[in-house]
């Protein structure tokens, strides 16, 4: 077993950077990791940057979100490694990260979202100090939600544009 | 009120001021103290700061309550804001059984300044405010500032998200 993969092992939670925002999933959220390069660019589909195929042959949709969690049609330029996640139904969810990190021995003290920042529109269902710094707590699956949701809503924005140009939205 | 008060002036930018109660500030963090960014967030909450190993949800009231310049004097992230003091504030819940208390941080132009409050002070909030008044609990008038209003803190910090409902990311093209 390599060092890698023993401190995986031992580690509860990983944690991803999005530009200068980490969050934090549980680590039996985090599939696998997969190198940016893999990612078939050919075949995008919906607002995904492309679709990558995972070791057990199945695919994955792959996003971007930059630190303010846009979804982004391009990975940010400090943002290569792809994170697969469960999305909690069976599926899997690729998010492009800058770093992803096995959390073992640290203190992560939680704390839960301060009610004038609470919001529907968030996958985050916390913060946590992580040595010192301010962290989010989300899952796969909320984070799979988040972006189904962004998604959704960007295709409903182009196709309403589309329909406008066509003249069939009045 | 009865008989007099003691509490802090606060000036919290474009010529908006207010006052929250002697025990209701904790600290002061004078020197442009760091702002954790949190995505997905309402513009009049700029960041978190981390205060004696908690994380204390930051407000800018300027933006909160849309009073002087507040779209020049702040951006979403707040890290450029002008207001760079913040005070600690103790936000005290004490509503029936469920009593609760939590901290946050207001975003200054100044340190806060000790005032004394008398009842014949009590007046009616300024019409600029009326459309805010459920974030304060009362009002005075100040020698100098004119009516000033009190905080009310825990409706401050409790303020629903503008984003409530919205449920979708944003496209970033």
């Amino acid at each position: 077993m390599t060092e890698l993969a023993q401190q995986f092992q031992a580690a509860q939670y990983a944690a991803l950077s999005f530009g200068r925002f980490r969050v934090v999933v549980p680590l039996q959220d985090l599939h696998s990791l997969e190198p940016l390069l893999d990612v078939d660019t050919q075949q995008r589909n919906g607002h995904g940057i492309g679709i990558i195929e995972l070791r057990d042959g199945c695919t994955a949709r792959v996003y971007c979100l930059d630190e303010l969690f846009s979804l982004c049609d391009a990975p940010p330029s400090d943002q290569r490694i792809c994170a697969v996640l469960d999305d909690g139904a069976e599926g899997q969810l690729c998010l492009v990260c800058g770093t992803v990190e096995a959390l073992s021995g640290e203190v992560l003290t939680d704390f839960p979202m301060p009610a004038c920042m609470t919001s529907t529109a968030t996958p985050l269902a916390g913060l946590a100090l992580l040595a010192g710094r301010v962290v989010g707590r989300t899952s796969g699956a909320a984070l799979a939600q988040f972006v189904a949701a962004g998604s959704a809503a960007a295709a409903e924005a182009i196709c309403g544009v589309e329909q406008l140009l066509d003249g069939t939205l009045v | 009120m009865s008989g007099h008060a003691q509490g802090w002036l606060l000036r919290l930018g474009g010529g908006l001021h207010a006052a929250i109660g002697a025990r209701e500030l904790l600290y002061v963090l004078p020197d442009e103290p760091q702002l954790h960014a949190i995505p997905l967030v309402p513009p009049h909450v700029p960041g978190v700061l981390v205060w004696e190993n908690f994380i204390v949800p930051t407000l800018d009231c300027q933006l909160l309550l849309q009073v002087g310049d507040a779209a020049a004097a702040g951006t979403s992230t707040g890290l450029r804001s002008l207001r760079s003091i913040a005070a600690i504030v103790a936000m005290g819940n004490t509503t029936g059984a469920q009593a609760s208390t939590g901290i946050g941080a207001l975003l200054l132009v100044h340190v806060p300044e000790q005032i004394e409050v008398r009842d014949e002070q009590e007046c009616e909030l300024p019409p600029a405010l009326h459309a805010h008044r459920r974030f304060f609990s009362a009002c005075f008038e100040h020698a100098e500032m004119g009516p000033v209003p009190i905080l009310d803190l825990p409706r401050l910090f409790t303020a629903p998200s503008a984003r409530s409902g919205q449920g979708r990311a944003i496209l970033n093209h």
